[in-house]
């Protein structure tokens, strides 16, 4: 922990956020609660065997309110290592406890971690953040990561891939660190950059993604979002906004209805950071029946941000569909009871079929 | 059954019973009660004998002599029509489940006509039936069309010498969209298959549905015209639009001149995005009424004509700006209109909650009142909404669906003055906290003749808001009392000892583990879809060491409770590792919700964020 402590303070004061660090991962949502838990897995195959983890965190609910950054931070590996953790501390392995080491049988005693402390800091209540993960050095695509988000009474849970962005070495002869300040022609966000379409950017007019929206009455959907920036995406402030099309080029603002119906109108929601942005935010109210009894369908659009923060053009955007009622079929003839809990990672790649779904 | 006003009686003594040491007010209500129990005369009817398909807008006829109807659709999707009290009739008998939408009324006279949209394989189909005996028999189905894509946003009207309107949305792609006929040839039938050009289409019968003319487009020479209206007076029909054309908004009217036709769309004014469009009669003058909205900014904005569309007069409401406004429902008495709707502000703010507006025009639609909250009730913490409006010599009625008793019951309100003074304690419709009834935006819902109202809505038979709705027809005249003002008497709160016995209750199980103790105080709605089964396979991990309530704020049947407690995870062995958490205290902001007669501790799901309740 001391180390870790050292090696955070000196990090954050002699190495230029523009030095490389490629490369790197964006856990984009990561969400921490007396009972909700993140747990994140990163493979890490760089022979020099270094993670540097860097939560941004927010405890507010508010979808404009900043995030802190808790300052990049050194924690061990190795190579082909696979560590886990959960970003609080609440699953905490071994004998590290609260100092939130390692999960799943790594002791946290190992050598390996030393004691790292793994987690987005001394957190109390309900935060949501992103994380990057980096390697600290300029040599290959070295680290793959995974999340599962989980409610620990209830057991649902979801989960994501992290993003990797592909250009980490854009510019011959250039470290090319990712999420941060260069100019890459579009940072992360760029096009040649994901590959899955993982990033909605104004831009490059990859900025809508198709989505399905279920019955309000019956479902809670969300929007996970998390602004980002065309350059540093160290950012606290970065500030982008979504809303309801009916169309990819953004034309009309609006959605469908399950009966082919096309229905006017969308609130455009900033958000600061991350955050998460209920489909009942998007809707403007006239439109909120319609989507509670049928539920509909449109296209999420992002806009650079008008809120205050640092305006970013694109944003990752998961959505997140909850059971708020028991499901019944409409025979009544079967139903369920359980919880569900499931997101989709809403993507456009320069409109390929496949990718940007429509 | 007898309910409504009869059993505002009940309902309101029980609101009333628990101000917890007020006893006067509840006494005089008590009195006052009575004589209300006396006079009213209210009463519910079920309309549907089997399943009521919820999921698609039911629709209420009520004809100028006082005959009402009700359409609606059940499991199989099946278009029932049953008259007040009457039996029920299949409209569209050889359909099958998923084919039929869009249901519109329409009655002139004997004459009752029934619409809809009737999805078959590779084609969609508009279709007509015609009863001229208030629904005793009815005529074959007419095809009214299948070549424009017909969508399911319809609209009918009649009158008593047998002419019909009959106004739709089209999807399908125009090959030629430059004459305002069309015919099958008038649309694309190959090439790109997502083309859509939103175009508003028209027929006319002068036969009561026999014969029909061909089918005009409205909004030639334009896109994406998206809210088909239409108003009839004598034989001339009257539509608005809201369409696009390169790339800028316009509201356009066109008319019927005499030979059947349709004029070329004029527009009104050049607008953004149009959330609402409705046309409406004031006496004589032509009004539309719409909805704007340009960026956050959301505007009641219309226009009038003395001249039958000859020239237009603008008008916007002011004062609404930061409302996002769910609906616009409009009533009229001479030059005295009144305009209601349910709204929450733009930006998100704590309660978040829609609530009911009425604004007036006292010049027939050319000035009007900054919008002004009608409901009664003080407190914002739970939502009123989709309200309705009916106008007459006698009173100003607004009903809206309302959230106050945690369950959505049906409230209302009435002016004797124009709308200058309303009765200061809003009127149950039924027994608050009882039923979880609502009112759909959509469907026709409120109709007044003479001293009767009408009013549908729908019911949940179960707090978990899936499974069985019924469909429910409200018959009330207003009591006599209700006339004047009455003093208030349903804004108060469950008794604040109650709660704090019951959360205390809650928490000392909670430290002792007992589980099953805690589970019925859980709000209804929780427990109508977590099963006790399910709820107690995910407790016991967590365990409690301490609390202490520190504080308890009521606000009507909404509570905050805060709460300091400790808690931990022991060590927890598993195949995947050791899982444990210290003792970690934690202060929080607990919501109870006070049902019929209890409190109740509010269900959140944390990873989620959302409750069960419907508040």
């Amino acid at each position: 922990m001391k180390r870790s402590a050292i090696l955070t303070a000196l990090t954050a004061a002699a190495i230029p956020l523009s030095v490389a660090q490629a490369d790197a991962l964006l856990f984009p949502y990561v969400v921490t609660s007396s009972t909700v838990a993140t747990i994140i897995s990163v493979v890490n195959k760089d022979p020099d065997g270094e993670l540097f983890l860097n939560y941004f965190t927010k405890n507010s609910l508010a979808n404009t309110a900043s995030c802190t950054n808790q300052l990049r931070h050194d924690v061990d590996s190795a190579q082909n290592d696979l560590v886990s953790f959960e970003a609080n501390g609440s699953f905490v392995g071994g004998v590290a406890s609260a100092l939130g080491g390692p999960l799943f049988n790594d002791p946290a005693g190992d050598a390996d971690y030393g004691g790292d402390n793994f987690t987005m800091g001394p957190i109390s209540g309900a935060t949501r953040a992103f994380l990057i993960v980096d390697d600290n050095d300029n040599n290959g695509e070295d680290l793959y990561g995974e999340a599962i988000l989980l409610e620990t009474q209830g057991g649902a849970a979801w989960g994501y891939r992290a993003y990797n962005a592909a250009s980490d070495f854009g510019q011959t002869g250039v470290n090319f660190p990712e999420f941060d300040a260069v100019a890459n022609g579009g940072g992360i966000a760029s096009p040649t950059n994901d590959n899955l379409g993982e990033v909605l950017d104004d831009q490059n007019n990859t900025d809508t993604a198709a989505v399905t929206l279920l019955p309000t009455d019956e479902w809670e959907t969300r929007f996970f979002v998390t602004p980002i920036s065309a350059g540093d995406q160290r950012c606290t402030d970065c500030n982008a906004a979504i809303k309801l099309t009916r169309n990819v080029s953004e034309a009309s603002t609006g959605l469908f209805d399950r009966d082919s119906n096309p229905l006017s109108g969308s609130n455009t929601v900033e958000v600061i950071c991350v955050s998460g942005v209920s489909l009942q935010e998007l809707l403007p109210t006239s439109a909120q029946a319609t989507v509670a009894a049928q539920g509909g369908w449109g296209f999420i659009n992002v806009d650079p941000g008008t809120a205050g923060g640092t305006s970013a053009p694109a944003a990752v955007v998961l959505k997140l569909e909850f059971n708020s009622a028991q499901f019944i079929s409409p025979d009544a003839s079967n139903s369920f009871v359980g919880t569900v809990n499931t997101a989709v990672w809403l993507r456009n790649r320069d409109n390929t079929e496949g990718v940007s779904g429509l | 059954m007898r309910s409504g006003f009869a059993q505002f009686g009940a309902g309101g003594l029980s609101g009333a019973a628990r101000t917890g040491g007020r006893w006067l007010v509840p006494l005089l209500f008590f009195v006052s009660l009575l004589s209300f129990i006396g006079s009213a005369a209210a009463d519910e009817w079920q309309v549907n004998e089997g399943a009521f398909f919820a999921k698609r807008s039911p629709e209420l006829l009520v004809t100028t002599t006082g005959d009402a109807f009700v359409g609606y659709y059940d499991d199989h999707n099946q278009i029932i029509f049953r008259p007040y009290q009457g039996r029920p009739t299949v409209l569209n008998a050889d359909a099958t489940p998923g084919r039929a939408a869009g249901l519109i009324m329409a009655a002139a006279g004997d004459h009752l006509y029934a619409a809809w949209r009737e999805q078959r394989k590779k084609e969609t189909r508009l279709l007509l039936r015609h009863s001229p005996d208030k629904g005793k028999t009815w005529d074959e189905a007419k095809v009214i069309d299948t070549s424009t894509g017909p969508l399911t946003r319809i609209r009918m009207t009649a009158d008593d010498s047998g002419w019909v309107y009959i106004v739709w949305l089209g999807e399908r792609a125009a090959s030629d969209d430059s004459s305002p006929i069309v015919n099958e040839q008038s649309f694309v039938t190959h090439g790109d298959p997502h083309a859509r050009t939103y175009h508003i289409y028209a027929r006319r019968s002068i036969d009561h549905g026999a014969t029909w003319d061909p089918t005009r487009r409205l909004t030639t020479g334009y896109t994406e015209s998206i809210w088909p209206t239409l108003i009839q007076r004598g034989k001339q029909a009257y539509s608005f639009s809201w369409s696009e054309r390169d790339g800028k908004k316009f509201i356009l009217f066109t008319q019927t001149p005499d030979d059947g036709g349709w004029q070329t769309p004029a527009v009104i004014r050049e607008v953004n995005d149009v959330l609402i469009l409705k046309p409406y009669w004031i006496g004589d003058r032509l009004l539309v009424l719409w909805l704007n909205k340009a960026d956050k900014v959301f505007s009641i904005q219309g226009a009038f004509s003395d001249d039958s569309g000859r020239q237009w007069t603008p008008f916007a409401v002011d004062g609404n700006g930061d409302l996002d406004i769910a609906n616009l429902e409009l009533a009229s008495r001479g030059q005295e209109v009144f305009v209601t709707f349910s709204a929450r502000t733009v930006q998100r703010t704590d309660p978040w909650q829609q609530t009911v507006y009425l604004t007036r025009s006292q010049d027939g639609g050319a000035t009007w009142r900054k919008p002004e909250v009608l409901r009664h009730d003080p407190y914002p913490y739970t939502k009123a909404l989709y309200p309705r409006i009916a106008a007459s010599d006698q009173a100003v009625t607004v009903v809206w669906n309302d959230f106050r008793d945690i369950r959505g019951n049906l409230y209302g309100n009435l002016s004797k003055d124009a709308g200058n003074t309303w009765l200061s304690a809003d009127l149950p419709l039924d027994t608050p906290g009882l039923h979880n009834n609502y009112l759909d935006p959509f469907a026709g819902a409120f109709a007044q003749v003479g001293e009767q109202y009408f009013l549908l809505a729908p019911r949940y038979r179960s707090d978990s808001f899936a499974g069985a709705v019924d469909l429910i027809l409200h018959r009330f005249t207003l009591p006599p009392q209700a006339q004047g003002n009455e003093p208030q008497t349903h804004t108060d709160s469950g008794p604040l000892p109650l709660l704090r016995e019951t959360a205390n209750r809650l928490w000392q199980s909670l430290l002792q583990g007992d589980y099953r103790a805690v589970y019925p105080l859980l709000d209804p709605f929780c427990r109508a879809n977590l099963r006790e089964v399910d709820y107690l396979a995910s407790t016991g991990r967590i365990v409690y060491r301490r609390f202490t309530i520190k504080d308890i704020k009521v606000f009507g049947n909404v509570a905050r409770v805060h709460v300091d407690f400790a808690y931990e995870i022991p060590e927890l062995v598993t195949k995947q590792g050791k899982f444990s958490r210290p003792l970690t205290h934690v202060s929080a902001v607990e919501t109870w919700v006070y049902v019929l007669d209890r409190w109740y501790k509010e269900y959140r799901n944390e990873l989620g964020d959302f409750a069960y309740t419907r508040y």
